[in-house]
């Protein structure tokens, strides 16, 4: 008994943490709609702040009121002012695109302000981790673990009769039930949502600070596992009820405290049992709690108020430019290929190989988020079971890599079944959740396993051998042709989906789910062939990849990668085949590009914070940036050939194709 | 015989009835009106025969067999198609997109190994009846214009062209008339009329109660989620229930 306690207690402290987390979530899902995916950015944000600080000689009090009480509220102000304000009630893609775009681009802000290195973890904010306060059971309490618990008791309490007893609480419960209404009281709504936003980031940063001395450096990937067991506890509470949140995010401490204690140590189930807790818990939950199903879907019921999120028309522009377009994309096309055959320095063929190889992984984001219109989180886990199946068959079984690359498709169409599963009966946000505890399931579990992942050295993926020729003794431009190949054949089979029967369905899916049910579509049918699809599209396209890279390792197919996929594409054009070739090349060139840049800052967060910010352009632009110019520059050209009389008559694109 | 019919049909949202024992039924190429006042529960019972939310008791039957246990989809492709009181459409797609893509679903395949083969066009067949369609109701002009372009009117006689394009033989249908002007509301008039003529079982929900008087074989009224009255245009006018449904009690 005594040695369970033993074990239990020290969970309580992290429990505690993910409390916070959690009635921040709850608070700004109850008072703004917005399930915020960048919490555990946010934590992190304010711990690397109160890192900072407390090693610059800032006395640690300072550190801490600094960061939790004006940085983190300053950005969740920011964060609802410049962001989350500017999208309609209903749009749930866009908000959920844009709590990614967070996710993806606060970690790279800090990376680029703070530099690439490790970030040691701080002293803690009111006591020494080894002072001992007192003994319950025999189980020593260090003066850590106790102030964690105490303050998140003061905050619960604290927010809990505020909730109830003041008037912003009244306020604050009223805009739950419809900020317009709100509004039409003459309560400002706006005022009620920025308070609620600066109050949960607040808590993010409490639970970020409070955290960050129980780990050796301040890392994203731990904020990240908060995150986590903070939404299965926010989720048991039904998102909810503060209370009920902050004591089950406490006994899921408890039961990873158990699990640490009872788990044989070292081994590889204690610390991927232990990570898998919140998100085995948290999939059971989406898959089975009625309320979390709806998740995102928006109850207010002034929501039909709102203008429906905006059509993407399609172009208008004269016959002459269209049919001049058709011989001038394709012939530029020839000659791209022609120069990286020819004179283009074996570097930048990498690179673009490289852009090219993530492209096909890219196209499999324009099937899910482009067509179906479903923020898949797991792409990047796709391309990884594709890279792996080729290269330990290639490395076991002596298979040929193209063969392998086939093998792994089919694989990552497999996982993409597994993966849909608890997809079938989710959409929008719920399906977002449980495809990013599958990535992350993958990263703990899957993935380092070594008759996966390979060894920890990296797994071998060959270059292909075609004949006698080997695309690896050869130079890497032999390579770029084969990938382009691939793309090309790929490409033109996702266009035909795209443009085809399937790409309609999927439209009408996205665009009313009821009308697409109401006319014959099955909404869980469609899912699984989308998911399986684009899984094996992924794998593929990791395949190529691998091969390019010869080695591979799972730190290459993580959970983040697959968020920053999903914001590249959704930036660059979810809804084309050139979007995501484009998409993939842009991301290679401009991380190469930057690389020349005289700065210690790492390239890869510099891009990654670039299409982040990119991202929050969703709402008012879910064509793409590059769709965006390419639809200004033509109707400008157009403006030129009309006043010059060239050009009269002007047909949408769809009239000049019929 | 009844082509559609629901017995005892229940709906409770938490402490709220919103739809109480509801009796209903239409026969082939006959037109019942249903309505009521505002909150009577006229659409909820709609989205209870069309399978999208799941009732609280009560039994819903096809050609007199139950069709309880069919979700949403599958009572699409057995044959009742509906539009909608909040409307319903695609706006990314054409007018023809709309049509093609309803009789996509009604075949129950997503089409990828006919896209992938390269035979996921839409067949002449499919056009033709989809045009033909379009003539009916009146929009063929528009058949190549993205719906986000289109008034609302017009997209009120899209949701009906998709409803009918797959020959259903049941058509619910949500206030087809509201937000259209009284000559257009004039042709949909006409139009359910004909339809009805051609042995297509109806269901109509509708505030113009001329409308209604005019193209309706029975009309049945609903408050407060039960049935009040049951009977042709004249009779349940004349029904003192009906007048305390949309007046209020008299003292």
């Amino acid at each position: 008994m005594s040695q369970a306690l033993s074990y239990a207690l020290p969970g309580i402290p992290y429990g505690c943490t993910f409390a916070l987390v959690a009635i921040g979530l709850v608070l700004s899902y109850q008072s703004t709609g917005v399930f915020n995916f960048a919490f555990g950015a946010q934590a992190y944000v304010a711990a690397v702040a109160y890192a900072q600080l407390a090693s610059h000689g800032v006395p640690r009090a300072l550190s801490g009121v600094l960061a939790i009480l004006v940085l983190s509220p300053l950005l969740g102000v920011l964060i609802d002012r410049l962001i989350f304000s500017r999208i309609p009630t209903g749009n749930v893609a866009a908000k959920t695109i844009a709590a990614l775009g967070l996710m993806v681009g606060l970690p790279a802000l800090v990376t680029i302000l703070v530099g690439p290195g490790d970030i040691s973890s701080p002293p803690s904010l009111l006591f020494d981790v080894n002072t001992v306060i007192f003994h319950v059971a025999g189980t020593p309490v260090d003066g850590v673990q106790l102030s964690t618990v105490v303050v998140t008791i003061l905050v619960l309490i604290a927010l809990t009769t505020t909730l109830r007893h003041s008037v912003f609480g009244l306020e604050m419960r009223a805009a739950v039930e419809s900020p317009r209404l709100l509004r039409l009281h003459g309560v400002s709504s706006r005022r009620v949502t920025t308070l609620a936003w600066a109050t949960s980031s607040t808590l993010a940063g409490l639970a970020g600070v409070l955290l960050a001395p129980r780990y050796a450096t301040v890392s994203i990937d731990n904020y990240t596992v908060l995150l986590v067991a903070a939404i299965a506890g926010a989720a048991i509470a039904g998102l909810e009820s503060p209370v009920i949140a902050a004591v089950a995010s406490v006994g899921i401490g408890v039961a990873m405290g158990l699990t640490t204690g009872y788990a044989p140590a070292g081994s590889v189930w204690s610390t991927g049992l232990l990570s898998a807790i919140p998100f085995v818990l948290l999939l059971g939950l989406l898959a089975f709690h009625p309320k979390l199903r709806r998740l995102g879907s928006s109850e207010d019921p002034l929501a039909s108020v709102d203008p429906p999120p905006t059509p993407i028309l399609p172009p208008e522009r004269s016959v002459m430019l269209t049919s001049s377009l058709r011989y001038i994309g394709p012939a530029v096309l020839v000659l791209m290929v022609i120069s990286m055959l020819t004179w283009v320095s074996s570097t930048w063929v990498f690179v673009i190989t490289g852009g090219l190889g993530l492209s096909l992984v890219f196209m499999s984001i324009t099937l899910t988020t482009g067509a179906a219109g479903q923020v898949s989180l797991c792409q990047a886990t796709f391309a990884g079971v594709g890279a792996f199946t080729a290269g330990q068959l290639a490395t076991h079984q002596g298979v040929p890599v193209m063969t392998g690359a086939i093998a792994g498709g089919i694989a990552a169409a497999g996982a993409g079944l597994v993966a849909a599963l608890p997809a079938l009966r989710l959409r929008g946000l719920a399906l977002s959740l449980s495809t990013l505890t599958i990535a992350l399931l993958a990263d703990a579990i899957a993935f380092p396993t070594a008759w996966i992942g390979g060894p920890p050295t990296g797994l071998t993926v060959p270059r292909p051998m075609l004949g006698s020729i080997s695309f690896a003794t050869e130079s890497t431009r032999a390579y770029f042709l084969l990938v382009v190949m691939v793309v090309a054949v790929t490409g033109f089979f996702v266009r035909r989906l795209l443009r085809g029967t399937t790409g309609r369905g999927l439209a009408a899916s996205r665009q009313s789910p009821l009308a697409a049910a109401g006319i014959g579509f099955s909404p869980s049918l469609t899912r699984m062939v989308v998911f399986a699809l684009s899984a094996a599209i992924a794998g593929v396209g990791g395949a190529m990849y691998g091969s390019l890279l010869q080695v591979v390792s799972p730190g290459d197919f993580t959970y983040v990668d697959s968020l920053l996929f999903v914001v590249i594409v959704v930036t660059v054009g979810a809804r084309t085949v050139a979007g995501a070739i484009e998409a993939g090349v842009a991301f290679a060139v401009l991380t190469q590009l930057l690389s020349f840049l005289p700065n210690r800052a790492s390239p890869s967060s510099i891009v990654a914070l670039l299409f982040a910010i990119g991202s929050f352009t969703y709402a008012s632009h879910p064509e793409g940036v590059v769709e965006r110019i390419r639809r200004s520059a033509s109707s400008a050209v157009d403006r030129v050939l009309t006043a010059t009389g060239v050009s009269a008559s002007h047909h949408s694109i769809e009239e000049a194709v019929r | 015989m009844s082509r559609l019919r629901c017995v005892g049909l229940t709906k409770r949202f938490g402490g709220l009835t919103a739809v109480d024992d509801v009796s209903l039924e239409v026969e082939a190429g006959e037109l019942v009106g249903l309505i009521g006042p505002n909150g009577a529960g006229k659409t909820t019972v709609f989205g209870l025969l069309a399978g999208e939310t799941a009732a609280t008791g009560g039994s819903v039957l096809l050609d007199e067999r139950s069709i309880d246990d069919l979700p949403a989809h599958r009572r699409a492709r057995r044959g009742i198609a509906r539009t909608y009181q909040r409307l319903e459409v695609f706006p990314d797609l054409t007018v023809l997109d709309h049509l093609l893509v309803a009789q996509a679903g009604h075949r129950g395949s997503t089409g990828v190994v006919r896209d992938l083969v390269g035979r996921g066009g839409p067949t002449r067949d499919e056009i033709g009846r989809s045009m033909a369609v379009l003539e009916r109701v009146g929009i063929a002009d528009a058949a190549d214009t993205v719906v986000a372009r289109l008034s609302l009117g017009s997209c009120r006689l899209v949701e009906l062209a998709r409803a009918l394009v797959t020959s259903p033989s049941v058509l619910l249908a949500d206030e087809p008339s509201s937000g259209l002007d009284a000559a257009e509301s004039g042709r949909v008039a006409e139009l359910l009329s004909s339809l009805s003529g051609d042995g297509l079982a109806i269901m109509l929900i509708e505030h113009d109660l001329d409308l209604v008087a005019a193209v309706s074989d029975r009309v049945v009224v609903m408050d407060l989620g039960a049935v009040v009255a049951d009977g042709s245009f004249s009779e349940v006018m004349a029904d003192p229930k009906v007048r305390t449904a949309y007046l209020g009690a008299t003292r």
